[in-house]
């Protein structure tokens, strides 16, 4: 649930081409902690869900060439959207008040999946993600954000 | 610049990607030419003397550039700014000014192209893996920087095109500069693997 005006992030997933989730990070979660297999569904949905709703926006389009989803939102909270032409797909979800996070997600791509998941000689491209210093240093990084705020929401 | 914007048939131009590829490569970390010199050319000999037989040598530095261009390709997309190439001219201007300027420094030029933009010639001198190097006799065959096919094919089919990459030229052969040809074969549609069917 969401608090009025409070800027938040709630959670980057990570999947690779197709479509297995190789990062998941949460912050700020007011729901019951999902168990293993609960969690499990949820990426497949979640990879699922963004897979089709390319290929629909891409039938949809007016111009045809390039046209890719930036982010949707709904009345509770904001998704937003990167794919890389490798295929690596970053969705990370907001509350309603965060601006646009298409640089954050490109800075994301480029400073630390490149740097400390590419460049790792002991991670085998598109398994899942297990390098400390990936998640120590993304964490670090989004707790610096503007858009995320230094107090949890009072429910 | 203006005169580009108006004439948008005029695909072949290549300056708004040699300025890519200059302002990528004043970013990028720096090593020594020398050093890959000389660490490449006792990573090929080491080769030699392990299989003995040029064939296979010219396989594996092509293996291990495919691995290399696997992995190569994430971090010229976030280094590069470039945009989605619309058409094959641009894929073969974008890997020759802008990806083999970021990484290796040379600048390199699309020498020909095929009508449907599928098969091209790239075309580069003063190759940094090849300064001081001879072939001895028994290695005439040798594809010296073989590994450069391999991290074009590489970066090629982590975006969805399979493709055949060959030394066509080689300034140790007497050449004047090092030549790959490069012929895409087929372009992959997006897959997904869906558990429940």
């Amino acid at each position: 649930s969401t608090v009025g005006g409070c800027r938040m992030i709630y959670a980057l997933y990570i999947f690779n081409r197709t479509g297995s989730c190789i990062h998941f990070s949460e912050w700020h979660r007011t729901r019951p902690v999902p168990n293993a297999e609960q969690r499990d569904q949820e990426f497949k949905l979640m990879a699922g869900f963004l897979y089709s709703l390319k290929q629909f926006i891409t039938t949809l389009s007016t111009k045809k060439e390039n046209d890719s989803l930036i982010c949707y939102k709904t009345n509770k909270y904001k998704l937003h959207y990167y794919e890389t032409a490798t295929g690596q797909r970053l969705a990370i979800t907001t509350d309603l008040t965060v601006p646009d996070m298409r640089d954050e997600l490109q800075k994301l791509y480029s400073a630390f999946f490149v740097e400390y998941v590419i460049k790792d000689p002991l991670y085998t491209p598109n398994t899942v993600i297990s390098n400390p210093l990936f998640k120590e240093n993304l964490d670090k990084w989004i707790k610096k954000l503007p858009a995320y705020a230094t107090q949890p929401p009072y429910s | 610049k203006q005169a580009l914007a108006r004439q948008p048939e005029v695909m072949s131009s290549s300056k708004p990607y040699a300025r890519l590829g200059d302002v990528a490569f004043d970013k990028m970390e720096k090593i020594n030419a020398e050093l890959l010199t000389m660490t490449y050319g006792a990573l090929v000999t080491q080769l030699i003397k392990d299989y003995q037989d040029v064939g296979m040598v010219n396989q594996e530095l092509e293996k291990m550039g495919y691995n290399i261009g696997c992995r190569l390709v994430d971090e010229f997309l976030a280094k590069s700014n470039v945009d989605s190439c619309a058409t094959f001219q641009e894929t073969a201007l974008v890997i020759a000014k802008v990806a083999f300027k970021m990484f290796l420094g040379v600048n390199c030029d699309v020498t020909s192209q095929s009508s449907d933009g599928r098969r091209f010639d790239l075309y580069f001198k003063d190759n940094p893996l090849t300064q001081f190097v001879e072939l001895p006799p028994k290695c005439a065959d040798l594809d010296y920087s073989n590994i450069l096919c391999g991290v074009v094919r590489g970066a090629l089919q982590m975006v969805q095109f399979v493709s055949e990459v060959k030394l066509t030229k080689s300034e140790l052969k007497g050449d004047t500069g090092t030549g790959i040809r490069v012929t895409i074969k087929e372009v992959l549609k997006e897959s997904y693997k869906d558990d429940d069917e």
